[in-house]
């Protein structure tokens, strides 16, 4: 399977307009909410919104991976290693898309999609910390309360995504491929 | 496989590890806490430090942040006190050392640690009336060093002596004197209280200036003073404005040299 073959090259011109509208979204918008978490509320957004667009495997791991350089570059997060949480949630979100194929505008499975996928990212940051050195029981302390956080905030963005994606299916937009 | 399958065991999956995490941090939050007197500090964010910005730590007269700075020079830190809610007479001593267990995440600048004693009465009218010599001879403090930081904004009310001050954390003041949830600093003399608590790396140190980088770790409380403490305050600065998802998490409890 040849990469120029499985994606057009409007696939490739989405996707990387999608990881730059990730990183613009969390350079930009400034939710005044001190809680952990809150970002997920609208960059899981065109993840999932291009997932649903280019219906193919692949999609979120390809954001993830322009997003974590884009990232990295802009200098997000605290060191370079912040990165690969990007990396992380675009495979997740890949996988989960993949399982729920074809019903991405579902809104139950939008908010199902968007807090599993936020959910990892934060198991991903948790990580980190812990090969950083943070102790294992201060990140575990302060874990289950961000993991509530991080989930609800990404069910958010993940129904929003679906409704986003229920109006272009309905449009005529974009073409929804049934299974 | 139906959808309503897949969105029943998606969402039973999803509230598996949520449940998972959430009793993991209940787990992790109670093996924290000492089982004697004293109890986890709990975890600190930028917001807790309520005092400052201010280039000294309250005494008598000024005392410097760290040795060798200017009191009232540029160099300005945050400050918040934290109960440790830990009294040194433990075991029949009046000067039990104290362990305090830190761990930094994110920390940007510098921050440092300085240890203030509280009685509820003595000679002296009590409330917090003794601290460690921050510079000179027998001088101790404890600094970790974080990433590269950003100065400080304009900040909110400096804190000096003969003030009450209020403790960061939800637990509060440990010894509410004045029923307004806050302690005293009652230094009325120059030299007096000053020395009688240090900072150290060792539960039998007698004290020492220490700056590390190390972002978790242990020092000791100790002191000489023949009458104890209630209770310890510590201080804690940080002079950079700090990143989203800093947070200091500081567990203190009675050393004891028995395993």
């Amino acid at each position: 399977m040849k990469l120029d073959t499985y994606f057009s090259l409007r696939d490739i011109v989405l996707m990387s307009l999608m990881a730059g509208l990730v990183i613009v979204l969390r350079l930009a918008l400034r939710i005044p909410m001190h809680l952990t978490g809150k970002s997920g509320l609208f960059w899981v957004i065109p993840i999932i919104v291009c997932v649903g667009i280019t219906q193919k495997l692949g999609t979120g791991t390809y954001i993830g991976v322009v997003t974590g350089i884009l990232a990295v570059v802009f200098g997000l997060g605290s060191s370079a290693l912040d990165g690969f949480n990007y990396l992380v949630i675009g495979v997740a979100l890949d996988v989960l898309c993949f399982f729920f194929k074809g019903h991405l505008d579902n809104l139950f499975v939008g908010i199902l999609i968007g807090a599993a996928g936020h959910l990892c990212k934060l198991l991903s940051n948790s990580y980190l910390d812990i090969v950083a050195g943070t102790p294992v029981e201060v990140v575990l302390i302060s874990l289950g309360y961000a993991a509530i956080l991080h989930a609800v905030f990404g069910g958010i963005g993940g129904g929003v995504a679906a409704l986003v994606l229920g109006r272009l299916y309905r449009s005529g937009v974009v073409k929804k491929h049934e299974r | 496989m139906e959808l309503k399958v897949k969105i029943a065991l998606a969402t039973a999956v999803l509230v598996v590890v949520i449940g998972a995490l959430v009793g993991l941090s209940y787990l992790a939050s109670n093996s924290a806490a000492p089982t004697t007197q004293g109890k986890a500090s709990g975890t600190f964010r930028e917001a807790d430090f309520s005092y400052g910005p201010q280039a000294y730590v309250p005494y008598f007269s000024r005392l410097p942040v760290t040795p060798g700075s200017d009191e009232n020079g540029g160099n300005k830190y945050r400050l918040m006190f934290v109960d440790l809610n830990v009294s040194s007479r433990q075991g029949g001593s009046n000067t039990n050392p104290v362990a305090v267990e830190y761990a930094f995440k994110n920390l940007a600048g510098t921050a440092v640690f300085h240890v203030y004693g509280y009685n509820h009465a003595s000679s002296n009218g009590g409330g917090v009336a003794w601290t460690n010599r921050a510079e000179g001879t027998g001088a101790s403090g404890f600094s970790v060093a974080g990433s590269p930081g950003s100065p400080l904004p304009a900040g909110p009310a400096v804190v000096d002596n003969h003030q009450y001050v209020r403790v960061a954390g939800q637990s509060g003041a440990a010894h509410d004197d004045y029923g307004n949830g806050t302690y005293l600093l009652n230094f009325n003399k120059e030299g007096g209280g000053l020395n009688a608590l240090h900072l150290s790396t060792s539960p039998t140190g007698a004290g020492e200036v220490t700056a590390t980088a190390s972002q978790s770790g242990t020092f000791y409380v100790t002191t000489d003073s023949d009458n104890g403490f209630d209770d310890l305050l510590l201080l804690v600065g940080v002079n950079s404005t700090q990143p989203p998802g800093f947070e200091l998490w500081l567990n203190a409890s009675p050393y004891s040299a028995r395993p």
